[in-house]
């Protein structure tokens, strides 16, 4: 069910609000067992809610339930992380997204698993056990928003809130066959987001199609004074028929045969109504990944020095306060994320930071120069939105081999620039392939009004 | 030539209403963890947002001390973990401060001492820790975050002060400034104001010797002690033939010695990296133009002011601008229309006298501008003389009207000259050898015959008067 189908059913009170919300505990309590795709469930709660609700045409999301990942706060409600170290601790407010939400209407059912600290692309990195994906048990769903994407994909919620820094909603949504927005940087407030890498994370809306993602962002976006990168929405409009490239170098990079010709399917439809494709050069893409793994450890090594056993959370007691830290980092904390702040730390080190932390800006500066010159020929970039469909859980024990499934969803973060992915088609095996289309900042909407014609046009 | 290298770093309190990053009241002494939120407690999913009072206070601390003003400033995070510091990063300004190269210029002795200032830049406080006892026995520490948060301007000085006597007056100098301008309160026992010290001994050839931190200073007295102690800690191990270390030491109220920290302390990398939660602090230059107009005006200003316009000497305007209230009373004299000097040599002299004889203070007693200004006016008019006018400073301390007083006790000036003429026939007739001296020669007797006539009347007679009169019953004889 997607959100007009649950609007139109509302609306002429084929089913109540209350009714609607069942239907996802239903969901839940039938498939929770396989999936493992919830922290927190709140559908009690929602339940409550819903009570207390009639169906309001003029709010956009009116009584249409949604999970959050739980790196987002909602006042009163366990914040989890996916990681030990937060305990049983609660968050005291409310992010301004999911309060934008509860104001267009949408009720929260849950909280969802996901990569410890949001790192991870596969749902395995979780304290809490990794989630499965509902196409295939056997398949992860993605990460690190990997409750979110099998929550809508299982019928849990209409739609879900991720959190996208590497392609953290949109890989997810590609292994689950749905559609996702990773937000022009800013648009979305990051208040109540638990930081991961503050320069690049955004929230980003999972859904059905693009036009359900399309609708969730518009009511959460906006300019937020909590906080202080946030952007006042100024759109972008592109051509109704656009140029669209192709970067060259996805030949060098190590995609998936299958997914490259569905590549060329894509571009063939998209030449149906009416684009037209030149080649666009992207010459530092192969150093993407590699300087992510520099920026985003620096910065998540401080954004994660808050979780230090004094004030919540987790606390491995000891008498000398140095220990204290080491013993409830060390408990609290799993490998991926232990791996990341040392890895930071290094990097920020004295004698170090100029070869590391300073190289990396730089270079993340220049795919930033690359992608906007590239997006100065063409109205938007298309690719795959992965290199590879789902694959099997515990199929990938390399953590570089887990690092290089963001290949593609990498470079949008670094730039600040929006994207959206879509399903379009399956591989061999039937797993679901994704499609990104990127575009320059605040074009969001249209993007995401191409991916949702193509869509239609299945 | 001092062998001392002294260099201060001084963090002041902002008075901004709220804290540098949060909503939170800024005020000190409140119930403990009362004047918090996620955001200063740093927790998860709360994010900083400039306090854009705290930064205008900042601008105008910087431009008070002449400084150059950076148009971008960014903010970075200065990794530790401690427990007063929930975020375990500070947010700070770093590579490029707001404010650099600027000096503090102040009374010193009998002439003004210049320091230069190396930077200028805005931070955000710790919390406070409790220990039950002593720290390295006590089993538990409570943490107060309400000061977490607050903003805080550091000051860092070039190592170009020479002795402790002038590290302790441009500390003097520095709080003053910072209350004139109303930034700070610049209490030391409210932590409002903090310094720490660096102090090395220069070698032989003049080269700069190793340097050693001094922290823990709660007073200015105790910069300065430390400061002697650490001179002489420094000079005596080097004529031992020993070397300094460089090291942190922290100062001990009760014995005035310092000692050395253990050195684990030392050991750090701060990681200092750019704040992606906030965007640089930008300044343009309309901006620091109407800073600079509405800010108020400094005591070097005002001292300046007062030797242009009033045309007193350096070091008069230096003690009439050593504290704001003096300041503002002199200002208030001089507006009832008390002649400047006049009000100026009361002020600093007769009553600075008189308080620091019975141990009062401005402030403590009656004593308004009005009462001083109607003393002061009356010896402008000429309606009392200066010696009388002295007398009856406790009386307008203690409230009263200096004219009424005046009456009562007969003070009066005598405006008759034919009367002092009188006076001064008597003593020249009462005077006979001195008025044979005199005619033999012995001139400077004159100023004798002055004094004996300003004593017959009282100190009522002017000694202008006074003096035209006996010079010319002199030149009779
Ligand atoms: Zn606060």
């Amino acid at each position: 069910m997607n959100i007009s189908e649950a609007r139109n059913l509302l609306k002429s009170k084929s089913i109540s609000p209350v009714e609607l919300v069942e239907e996802c505990e239903k969901n839940w309590k039938n498939q929770e067992h396989d999936l493992n795709a919830v922290i927190t469930p709140m559908f009690e709660r929602a339940k409550e809610i819903a009570k207390k609700t009639v169906f309001d045409e003029s709010k956009p999301l009116s009584c249409i339930p949604y999970a959050v990942k739980d790196n987002i706060c909602i006042k009163g409600e366990k914040l989890t992380c996916g990681s030990r170290i937060l305990g049983e601790y609660r968050s005291l407010f409310e992010s301004t997204a999911t309060w934008r939400l509860a104001n267009a209407g949408a009720i929260a059912v849950c909280k969802t698993n996901m990569d410890e600290f949001a790192m991870g692309s596969s749902g395995e990195y979780s304290a809490f056990g990794p989630t499965h994906n509902p196409l295939d048990k056997e398949l992860v769903p993605g990460g690190s928003s990997s409750g979110s994407s099998a929550a809508v994909a299982a019928g849990y919620s209409i739609f879900s809130l991720g959190s996208d820094t590497g392609g953290s909603v949109r890989q997810p949504a590609a292994f689950c066959g749905l559609s996702a927005i990773r937000p022009t940087y800013g648009t979305v407030s990051r208040y109540g987001l638990v930081a991961f890498t503050s320069s690049i994370d955004q929230i980003g809306p999972m859904a059905k199609n693009s036009f359900d993602s399309l609708t969730v962002l518009k009511a959460m976006r906006g300019l937020d004074e909590k906080d202080s990168t946030s952007v006042a929405w100024s759109p972008v409009e592109l051509p109704e028929k656009p140029v669209i490239g192709i970067p060259k170098e996805l030949l060098e990079l190590d995609i998936d045969p299958e997914i490259m010709a569905m590549l060329q399917e894509c571009k063939k439809r998209l030449e149906g109504i009416g684009a037209r494709f030149i080649e666009v050069s992207i010459p530092n893409l192969k150093h993407s990944v590699a300087t992510y793994q520099l920026i985003t450890p620096s910065e998540c090594s401080a954004n994660l020095s808050r979780f230090d056993g004094v004030r919540y959370g987790l606390q491995v007691e000891d008498p000398e306060l140095g220990n204290q830290y080491k013993k409830t980092r060390s408990d609290g904390f799993g490998a991926e994320v232990k791996r990341r702040i040392l890895i930071g730390t290094y990097a920020l080190s004295e004698g170090f930071y100029d070869a590391y932390y300073l190289q990396a800006c730089k270079m993340r500066a220049k795919i930033a120069a690359e992608l906007y010159s590239a997006l100065s020929k063409v109205d938007v970039i298309l690719t795959p939105t992965a290199p590879t469909t789902a694959f099997e859980i515990g199929s990938i024990q390399d953590p570089l081999k887990m690092h290089a499934c963001d290949l593609l969803t990498i470079p949008q973060g670094l730039a600040g620039i929006p994207a959206v992915t879509f399903p379009f088609g399956k591989d061999s095996k039937g797993r679901p392939i994704g499609m990104q289309l990127s575009g320059p900042a605040f074009s969001d909407d249209s993007l995401a009004m191409l991916a949702g014609k193509i869509e239609e046009a299945r | 030539m001092s062998d001392l290298v002294i260099g201060i770093e001084v963090h002041v309190q902002l008075l901004s209403a709220t804290k540098m990053f949060c909503g939170c009241k800024n005020s000190f002494g409140d119930e403990p963890n009362t004047n918090v939120c996620p955001v200063c407690l740093g927790l998860p999913g709360a994010l900083p947002v400039v306090n854009e009072k705290a930064t205008q206070m900042g601008l105008q601390l910087a431009l008070a001390l002449n400084c150059k003003i950076n148009e971008v400033a960014p903010y970075y995070r200065k990794n530790y973990f401690y427990p007063d510091l929930p975020k375990g990063y500070q947010i700070t300004q770093y590579a490029t401060p707001l404010g650099q190269k600027g000096f503090l210029e102040f009374p010193f002795g009998k002439g003004k001492k210049r320091v230069d200032i190396t930077r200028i830049h805005l931070e955000e406080d710790a919390g406070k820790m409790f220990h039950s006892g002593d720290i390295t026995k006590s089993s538990s520490s409570l943490v107060d975050y309400n000061r977490c948060g607050a903003p805080l301007a550091e000051i860092v000085t070039e190592p170009c002060i020479e002795t402790p006597e002038e590290a302790q007056a441009y500390l003097f100098a520095l709080r003053n400034l910072v209350r004139f301008i109303g930034i700070s309160t610049g209490n030391m026992e409210e932590g409002a104001l903090r310094c720490d010290v660096n102090v090395s001994v220069k070698n032989p050839d003049g080269s700069f010797g190793t340097k050693v931190e001094v922290k823990n200073l709660n007073s200015f007295r105790s910069a300065r002690r430390a400061l002697e102690f650490e001179a002489k800690r420094q000079r005596d191990l080097i004529a031992q033939g020993g070397q300094v270390t460089a090291e942190t030491r922290h100062f001990i109220e009760s014995t005035g010695e310092t000692a050395g920290m253990r050195s684990k302390e030392e050991l750090n990398d701060y990681r200092y990296f750019p704040e992606p939660d906030l965007p640089p602090m930008v300044t343009n230059t309309s901006q620091i133009e109407k800073i600079r107009q509405e800010m108020p005006k400094t005591p070097g200003q005002i001292a300046e002011k007062f030797e242009k316009e009033y045309g007193l000497s350096q070091y008069d305007a230096g003690v009439l601008t050593q504290d704001k209230e003096t300041t503002a009373f002199f200002e208030e004299c001089v507006k009832n229309g008390a002649s400047p000097k006049k009000t100026c040599s009361f002020l600093t002299v007769e009553i600075q006298g008189y308080f620091a004889k019975e141990g009062l203070s401005l402030g403590q007693t009656k004593l308004t501008p009005k009462l001083l200004s109607e003393l002061v006016k009356l010896v402008d008019s000429g309606q009392i003389t200066n010696q009388s006018a002295k007398t009856i400073i406790p009386d307008v301390v203690a409230g009263s009207s200096s004219e009424k007083v005046a009456k009562e006790r007969n003070l009066i000036v005598i405006e008759d000259e034919s009367a002092i003429i009188e006076l001064v026939k008597q003593v020249i007739e009462n005077n006979p050898k001195q008025v044979e001296q005199y005619k033999q020669g012995k001139t400077a007797l004159s100023g004798f015959f002055i004094g004996q006539v300003l004593k017959a009347s009282c100190g009522k007679a002017q000694a202008e008067t006074v003096k035209r009169l006996v010079e010319e019953a002199l030149s009779r004889l």
